[in-house]
């Protein structure tokens, strides 16, 4: 299986450190912080900035796919379920291609995709990823629809 | 936690231990597995192929069968691992693919519950964990999340061990070896929701599988599937990171009066301190490390960008670790198991809430809430609150009153108690990622919540109609739990007196803090993920309100006018439902139980005690029981000879030891004087 990977600082990386360890950058430790309690270290996850891109549009006949690339891998987790919101439409159902974590093909039945308005901002929601702000995925460009 | 109102001070000879629900049972256990290709199912909802692959845990000796046959499913988790790595995070070497890739391995989630399932196994089960890959891998095309893929995965199972009857894939071995009319399912994260959509599929069966119980372990509810007519347990880790919202308790919720005449009970235990994954060995980082294992509770804190003081283990939160997590699910799965497929009646006090856990669970502080069966031996419903309405009228058409509350109004539901412009229980809920989220308000939407704010004196009445006879019941409960947002709630518990009035005026209290602590303000400040606004269960043995020693008129319950909730002191918030009186009195000693309760759910409560905890009429006398027959008044604290009042809030049971039943009978008779809750 080959798998793609985009430039640039990807996936969710295992800091590999204790983060209470002293960070010249970082506020000083609040009093929760400065707690006697000095658990084991357990490793984490850095937030990373959260980027998201359209990648292609696929022409499946009754379907349209749109395949996007995730700036992190997605967990596999339960209660997160990605959806596409276009304008007004919603996108519901998803896979990830060829398994990769950090690709996203959304399903679009072909009547939707023909309802959806060119030029309309592609928002990735319902993933567990980022507090502030919708990630978008650029803009639907339906010349950009390729056959298969 | 349940607080026992007495201290056996009293020297009694232990006799025989007591056998906790996590201990190793009679049988030599042995494991088997099976597997019919990554590609032998094919779910008729569901574009992908799936697996059929189990590990079995069953005794050796299966010709003491049939045994009762649980059925394990895990969740939603990464599907495949490529051995060679790389490592630098959990999902480095992690593909969401079924079948494997090339150089990829499955990641073996059907095999996390290895721990539980040889336990269970040694009490003379056959527990089944089952390989749900294809599922994960596929479900995303799915409307439902893959919840009718994993009812069909499971149906698919259980036909499996129907062929078992006559042949099997090894050989004989297994033939009559499970009772296909004694079915367990235990379903983790998605798979609790893939449990609850078999239940209502096999509902739909020409021949019905027979279901004992179904426990759903930190489920996803994304379809609001009802599940009736099966004991329920619903199992909610307080610091899942993954279903941050708890939102399983929905199953509880809208289950507990779905069917009239419903004949099973349901339960809800909040396991505190507990994440979503560590109950999963293979979803665990210190037991499986060759990928996607991780400690869930990492995603909030990254997505909010801080650390939670309870649940965050980087911030000295006071989490369990994996071994001791799994510890408390044992304790609690095997309770359950035992007592509705085994039929077992030692762990009942322990499902419903009224004893301690042993020492495996204790650390989880696990609240329970507890809905009998609807039958009116078991249950007489005052007022669930259903609606709006609930605040004038109860269910047993009785006047309600909120007598000078500061807050007396519903929340969880709309204005006719469905979800149509229901409102929240907090006052700010929180859009996250565009969508709105009720992670601290598990409940809504869909639980009607009386929300009640006091400050100085003042009551909650439902006033009960003439010839309201709880004479019958042992209890009487509520679930309850703390409005954080209000000022007022300090982290201690909450406290409040509980008043019986019968219609000749005799009224007898006790005191909510005599009985539990449940009602504190929930840990937790990562907005919006907690704290959360849980409700929990309070039950106080109605053999508190009647103590025929203390010298006053003795309160009939037979023939009861009121219950009050009535906030003498201080000030705060609550929010409740589900006020009933519940649980028939059990037969005295060597009589017949005629509570009409389902098989293996027999009342031990009061009986003559053998289970190491003091009896309950007992522990009620003591539990703060005051009695008086002028109005409005509480009565005098009895004479205290143990040392003072503390020692009224501790445990009575005594791990490892049986106490007799003479003891029993003398301590009811020394009651009178260790009562102290109202001093």
């Amino acid at each position: 299986m080959s798998v793609v990977r985009l430039a640039g600082p990807l996936g969710l990386v295992l800091a590999g450190c204790d983060p209470r360890e002293p960070d010249a950058d970082a506020e000083p430790p609040t009093e929760r912080e400065q707690s006697p309690v000095d658990p084991a270290p357990s490793p984490r996850i850095d937030p990373e900035p959260f980027a998201v891109q359209l990648v292609a549009l696929h022409d499946r006949g009754d379907t349209v796919e749109i395949e996007l690339a995730l700036g992190r891998r997605l967990p596999p987790t339960n209660a997160s379920r990605p959806t596409l919101h276009v304008g007004d439409e919603v996108v519901r159902k998803s896979r990830h291609p060829d398994g990769q974590l950090d690709r996203l093909v959304f399903l679009v039945p072909r009547d939707q995709f023909d309802r959806m308005a060119d030029g309309a901002a592609l928002e990735l929601r319902g993933v567990v990823l980022a507090r502030d702000g919708v990630p978008v995925a650029g803009v639907l460009d339906k010349s950009a629809l390729r056959a298969p | 936690m349940k607080k026992r109102a007495l201290v056996l001070v009293i020297a009694a000879v232990p006799t025989v231990a007591q056998a906790e629900p996590d201990d190793p049972g009679p049988f030599a256990v042995q494991t088997d597995e099976y597997g019919f290709g990554d590609a032998a199912f094919f779910p008729e909802s569901l574009a992908g192929v799936v697996e059929l692959r189990g590990v079995i845990h069953s005794p050796v000796d299966l010709d003491e069968g049939p045994f009762p046959i649980v059925v394990v499913l895990h969740g939603r988790h990464g599907t495949c691992y490529d051995p060679d790595g790389p490592f630098d995070d959990p999902f480095a070497n992690v593909s969401q693919e079924w079948p494997c890739g090339s150089n990829h391995e499955p990641i073996p989630s059907y095999h996390g519950y290895d721990y539980w399932a040889a336990q269970l196994a040694s009490h003379g089960y056959v527990v089944v964990s089952i390989g749900a890959n294809g599922i994960n891998a596929a479900d995303g095309e799915a409307d439902d999340g893959g919840a009718q893929a994993r009812a069909e995965l499971i149906e698919a199972h259980l036909e499996l061990w129907q062929s078992f009857v006559d042949t099997d894939e090894f050989g004989t071995k297994f033939n009559d070896a499970a009772d296909l009319q004694n079915v367990g399912l235990v379903g983790h994260s998605r798979g609790g929701d893939g449990v609850a959509a078999f239940v209502a599929r096999n509902a739909m069966r020409t021949e019905p599988f027979g279901l004992g119980g179904a426990l759903l372990l930190a489920p996803t509810d994304f379809t609001r599937i009802v599940v009736p007519d099966v004991p329920l347990a619903i199992m909610l880790p307080y610091c899942d990171g993954d279903v941050m919202d708890l939102q399983g308790v929905h199953f509880f919720d809208d289950s507990r009066y779905a069917v009239p005449g419903d004949a099973t009970p349901k339960y809800v235990f909040t396991m505190d301190r507990s994440n979503h994954n560590f109950y999963n060995t293979v979803w665990s980082p210190g037991t499986f490390a060759l990928g996607g294992a991780f400690d869930d509770f990492e995603i909030p804190e990254i997505v909010f960008e801080q650390l939670d003081s309870h649940c965050s283990v980087a911030a000295g939160g006071p989490r369990l670790g994996e071994a001791e997590q799994q510890a408390s699910f044992v304790v609690y799965a095997s309770a359950f198991f035992r007592t509705h497929l085994g039929h077992e009646t030692e762990y009942v006090d322990l499902l419903r809430g009224d004893a301690d856990p042993p020492a495996a669970a204790a650390a989880a502080e696990v609240r329970t809430s507890y809905m009998p069966p609807d039958d009116p031996a078991s249950r007489l419903t005052v007022n669930r609150v259903a609606a709006a309405a609930s605040l004038q009228t109860n269910d047993l058409g009785g006047m309600v009153q909120g007598v000078d509350l500061s807050t007396y109004d519903l929340c969880g539901v709309g204005p006719r108690g469905g979800i149509e412009n229901y409102q929240h229980c907090i006052l700010a809920p929180n859009f996250f990622m565009g969508e709105l989220y009720e992670g601290r308000e598990p409940h809504v939407p869909g639980l009607a919540h009386l929300g009640l704010a006091f400050a100085g004196e003042s009551t909650w009445v439902n006033a009960l109609p003439e010839g309201t006879d709880a004479s019958a019941l042992s209890y009487l409960q509520f679930r309850a739990g703390v409005d954080f947002e209000d000022p007022a709630a300090a982290a201690g518990a909450v406290d409040f007196t509980i008043a019986l009035t019968d219609r000749a005026g005799v009224r007898a209290t006790t005191t909510l803090q005599s009985w539990t602590d449940a009602l504190a303000r929930p840990p937790g400040d990562l907005y919006p993920v907690a704290p959360k606004l849980l409700l929990h269960g309070v039950r106080i043995p109605l053999a508190a309100f009647v103590d025929p020693t203390a010298g006053d008129p003795a309160l009939d319950l037979g023939d009861l006018a009121t219950i009050e909730l009535a906030f003498d002191a201080g000030a705060g918030a609550l929010l409740v439902s589900d006020l009933a009186f519940v649980d028939a009195v059990p037969p005295p000693p060597g009589g017949t139980d005629t509570s009409g309760s389902e098989s293996g759910d027999a009342d031990t409560n009061g009986d003559a005690d053998t289970s190491g905890n003091a009896d309950d009429s007992t522990t009620g006398a003591l539990g703060g029981t005051s009695s008086s027959g002028t109005e409005g008044t509480t009565g005098p604290a009895a004479d205290d000879d143990t040392g003072g009042c503390g020692g009224c809030r501790s445990s009575g049971r005594t791990p490892g030891a049986l106490w007799s039943g003479a003891i029993v009978l003398l301590v009811r008779r020394r009651r009178r004087v260790v009562s102290c809750a109202t001093a």
